[in-house]
């Protein structure tokens, strides 16, 4: 199973955040979310989601409220905000932006790179 | 937290168990997947504080925001309430926050040296006729350095006056500048480097060594435009070429704020004058040693001084005079004698601030008085106690704030003022003062411990309102209003007592300035124009070639027109430039070991007299002298006549210098002058002639250095620049300098008196004023609390007049129990003012009464109005009204 190299904090959050975008869920549930739609390529490393999460709460990204889940259990149930959707679609674009940025440098031939030393 | 943690758990267990593991496995693989619970768990509970501070911070600052808002608004919407406490609490402050800058800079902050405590000067205590202290001779100096273990260094100094000549060979304007000539010691005592180039050797102070100059920063800048590559080049100074070597930082300003320049000086242990005690002595302690150890070693060493250094002097002479070394903190002796000038100020400024501040609480306790219903209202609603107090915090919070602001906008003004003082009045030091953190600091500590205090009272009484009682009562309920109109009596006594204590200094220094003013100066100084030439040494050797100068300089000047007489003197008046002697009288003959008193010397030209118009008493003046037959001729003032030959005639008789040398003739007696100060007494001196015999040669001894007199029949600054062409036709070298028409002179002599009553005048005009206000503030609002009593009494049958009196007679009460404890406080702290005081003693009679009255006076001003208001109260309306 691939894992990912290294879960930044930054990854984390914006895949909570498109999780949540689906709609409220438990934190148990937007871990299963991503991992169902990665198709467990990616792990979330569920030592850092809690944190995040809480991060996000006292950004006002997100708002959390008890209720319960499918199962008869109590849980904290998260849901975006509007400012958090806001976040959600900037910190998308740039990411786009970055993954962009990184495959013209990958893709570039001797022929093609401005610059050479030496 | 841990809810949902086990939620999870829970969760991924059952999807594990979905997916075939057993229960146990399930559970082991959910944790194991998860990691450490307890690290997570952690993680979160700290985020979660953090956001919980973070909230609580930000709501408290919306809250406090919001009430400073509410406050704000409030306080608009009282504009005069505001605009008095801002006034006072900004003149307040903002006269202390001035002085204590002031003050802090010349008298409390450190010098600007390294390890400034180490450093300490050095002089001698002395007991002989007409002087106490001494400091160091060029003896002394080289004495205590040759031996002594307590200094890790020591250097000397001297001030003088030099003419600056071209530099580099270029021709400048000539010019005179304060040069203090230094021994290459010196500015490694104080460690000080220069900014460029370098210091000086320590072979540059020898004999013979090669001639160099170190610039100051202000001179630098101002004559040679900051050039830096003026090192190295040739400058001259007093005729002779100096190579500049270097030039001090712009803070560097020892041993005044005016030194131009640093030159070597020279001390030749061969040539020694160990009684002439001509230089300043600075040292720096070793670490470890005190003041006191020191002071112990100099003295074990000074009996030596005229072994190594003999002179012509009998041994008892020296320990008769008492001579003992002095080591003394280097910042005292900076500072000098204005301490008590300046602690004077900031008494008055404090007196000042506490007068402001009893009005600003009298203010708020009748705000406070207006809120009351409307606090028991809104107690009533379900406000905290703890909600409305804030509110009044922050309104108290915010005056606070701007009347400190405000204050040291103020300061920053008087600071600047303070720093262009009037001519005669030196503040050592002043350079370096300035509004800075620690001053700023002690303002905003003033500022809000006054502002507070002040409305504290008023809120913490509120604490105590009850409600109910409150709505019950009618609106002008007697027993509350009288509660806080006590206090604000006590405030209003306080007030008028603290603004006497005031009255009463600006009086006695009123009185002094109108003493020193009548004080006759001896001399007449209307339309007397004074300026100073000084004739550098190289050029004019010959007691011959000086003469003819002086001599040339006064009959072309005579031939000016409007000049009515013209004379040179070494000594101008009310100037402290002069020199002592021990003076020996030969019909006193002195006993084997007494130490021949001190008497100040002045040489005079013949037309002198005439010129500042000193009246020959007895005799006659010089009769013609030049360079060839030099004159034995003395006159002297009146009152040396009296202490030597009282009513006798001292016409003939003969003194000399010293123990030895030549003895001179007094041919004459003139009028006594003040030429020191106004203060003091007129001088027992002794006046010679130009060309005057030396002591101990046969030469002519004829000053270099002197003041040229002008009586002119108008104008005396008319004639100044023809005076100036004279000068410099005669000599193109010679700069003229410190001209001055000798009424300015003689005003400044005052200068100090004069400037210390302005500061107390107007502190005591504003406490007047505050007070007066704050008088009349209580017995108006008395009146409007009476309202009732009073309609009652006139519908009774009580006349206007009564009604008026009776109003009338509490102001006049309040204000006498406020002047009697006025009195009793200014008696207790004027004797602070006793170093600036002249012909009047602190508990001067007259000056109290005079200042009692004023005050009782501006009390009955201020009790005028609200009585008249009394006496207009219509009766039917009074009693109507709720």
């Amino acid at each position: 199973m691939a894992k990912s190299e290294r879960d930044l904090y930054g990854t984390i959050e914006l895949l909570i955040l498109k999780a949540l975008s689906f709609g409220p869920s438990h934190g148990f549930g937007v871990a299963r979310c991503i991992e169902l739609i990665a198709d467990d390529e990616l792990r979330v490393e569920e030592g850092s989601l809690y944190p995040a999460l809480y991060r996000l709460e006292a950004e006002g990204w997100i708002t959390a409220e008890w209720g319960v889940s499918e199962n008869r259990r109590r849980a904290k149930f998260y849901t975006l905000t509007p400012l958090g959707t806001r976040m959600l679609h900037t910190q998308e674009t740039r990411w786009r932006r970055f993954v962009e940025t990184m495959g013209r440098v990958l893709a570039a031939t001797s022929a093609t790179a401005p610059y050479r030393a030496g | 937290m841990d809810e949902e943690l086990a939620f999870h758990l829970a969760m991924r267990a059952e999807l594990y168990q979905s997916q075939g593991m057993d229960p146990q496995n399930a559970r082991d693989a959910a944790l194991q997947r998860f990691g450490s619970v307890d690290e997570v768990r952690t993680r979160c509970i700290t985020l979660g504080h953090e956001r919980e501070r973070r909230m609580k911070r930000m709501e408290a600052w919306e809250a406090g925001r919001q009430h400073a808002r509410y406050a704000l608004r409030r306080l608009g919407a009282a504009p005069g309430f505001t605009t008095a406490v801002l006034a006072m609490l900004a003149l307040g402050i903002g006269a202390t926050t001035a002085v204590f800058s002031v003050v802090y800079g010349v008298l409390l902050r450190p010098l600007p040296f390294s390890e400034p405590d180490r450093l300490v000067g050095l002089s001698h205590s002395i007991a002989i006729s007409g002087i106490s202290k001494v400091e160091q001779s060029d003896g002394t100096y080289m004495l205590y350095q040759r031996h002594t273990s307590s200094f890790a260094s020591m250097g000397a100094y001297r001030e003088r006056d030099v003419n600056l000549g071209a530099l580099g060979g270029q021709e400048m304007d000539a010019e005179r500048v304060s040069a203090t000539t230094v021994t290459a010691s010196l500015f490694p005592t104080l460690r000080a480097v220069p900014e460029l180039g370098r210091g000086f050797r320590p072979d540059e102070d020898r004999k013979g060594a090669n001639p160099v100059v170190i610039l100051s920063y202000g001179l630098w800048q101002r004559k040679f435009g900051g050039d830096p590559s003026v090192v190295g080049r040739r400058l001259v100074v007093d005729g002779q070429a100096r190579e500049v070597i270097g030039v001090m930082g712009p803070g560097f300003r020892y041993p005044a704020a005016h030194t131009a320049l640093w030159i070597p000086l020279v001390m030749d242990p061969s040539d020694a004058s160990p009684l002439s005690f001509n230089f300043y002595g600075v040292g720096r302690l070793k670490p470890g040693v005190t003041a006191e150890r020191a002071r112990a070693e100099l003295a074990g060493y000074l009996p030596r001084l005229l072994d190594e250094f003999p002179m012509p002097v009998p041994r008892e002479m020296m320990e008769k005079a008492q001579l003992r070394p002095q080591v003394v903190p280097l910042r005292d002796v900076v500072v000098g004698d204005v301490g008590g000038l300046l602690w004077i100020l900031l008494g008055a400024a404090t007196l000042l601030l506490l007068i402001a501040c009893a009005n600003v609480a009298s203010l708020f306790l009748v705000r406070a008085e207006g809120a009351h219903r409307e606090i028991a209202v809104r107690m009533s609603l379900g406000a905290g106690q703890r909600a409305v107090l804030a509110q009044y915090l922050a309104e108290a919070l915010l005056l606070a704030l701007g009347g400190g602001v405000l204050g040291v906008a103020l300061a920053f003004a008087g600071v600047r003022a303070l720093r262009t003082l009037p001519a005669g009045v030196e503040l050592p030091r002043l350079h370096e003062v300035g509004l800075d953190g620690r001053v700023l600091a002690a303002a905003a500590v003033a500022s809000l411990a006054s502002a507070l205090a002040v409305s504290l009272l008023p809120v913490l009484r509120a604490r105590r309102i009850s409600p109910a009682v409150v709505l019950k009562e009618s609106s002008r309920s007697a027993t509350t209003g009288r509660d806080r109109q006590r206090a604000r009596s006590v405030l209003v006594v306080a007030q008028v007592a603290l603004a006497l204590v005031l009255v009463a200094g600006s009086a006695l220094m009123a009185r002094s300035f109108a003493g020193l003013r009548q004080v006759q100066p001896g001399f007449d100084a209307r339309g007397v124009l004074s300026l100073r030439v000084s004739l550098p040494r190289q050029k004019y050797a010959a007691p011959a070639v000086t003469l003819a100068f002086w001599e040339g300089l006064l009959a072309q000047v005579r031939a000016l027109p409007g000049v009515r007489a013209a004379a040179v003197t070494d000594w101008l008046p009310l100037t402290y430039d002069h020199s002592d002697s021990a003076v020996q009288v030969e019909d006193h003959p002195l006993a084997p070991d007494e130490v021949p008193p001190d008497h100040p010397l002045a040489a005079v030209s013949d037309g002198y007299f005439a010129a500042t118009g000193v009246p020959i008493l007895r005799g006659r003046t010089f009769a013609r002298a030049d360079a060839a037959h030099p004159s034995t001729e003395v006159l002297v003032s009146r009152s040396f006549a009296a202490r030597y030959w009282k009513g006798g005639d001292p016409i003939g008789k003969r003194l000399r210098q010293g123990l030895s040398g030549r003895w001179y003739t007094i041919v004459g007696v003139v009028g006594d002058v003040h030429l020191t100060a106004l203060e003091k007494p007129a001088e027992e001196m002794i006046y010679y002639p130009l060309a005057s015999a030396s002591a101990d040669s046969s030469d002519a001894q004829v000053p270099h250095g002197a003041g040229v007199v002008v009586k002119t029949a108008g104008d005396p600054a008319a004639v100044a620049p023809a005076v100036r062409a004279i000068v410099r036709r005669l000599d193109p070298a010679l700069p003229t300098y410190d001209e001055r028409p000798m009424q300015a002179v003689l005003g400044d002599a005052v200068a100090r008196t004069r400037f210390v009553l302005l500061m107390l005048g107007i502190a005591s005009l504003v406490a007047l004023a505050i007070g007066a206000v704050g008088l009349y503030g209580v017995l108006a609002y008395g009146v409007s609390l009476r309202r009732r009593e009073i309609g009652v009494r006139i519908a009774l049958g009580a006349t206007a007049a009564e009604v008026s009196r009776m109003i009338a007679r509490r102001g006049v009460v309040l204000a006498a129990v406020g002047v009697a404890a006025g009195l009793l406080a200014a008696v207790a702290l004027t004797r602070f003012l006793h170093g600036l005081l002249y012909g009047v003693s602190p508990t001067d009679p007259v000056a109290l009464a005079g200042t009692s009255a004023m005050l009782l006076g501006v009390a009955l001003l201020a009790t005028w109005l609200p009585a008249r208001r009394a006496a207009m109260v219509d009766p039917m309306e009074a009693l109507r009204r709720d």
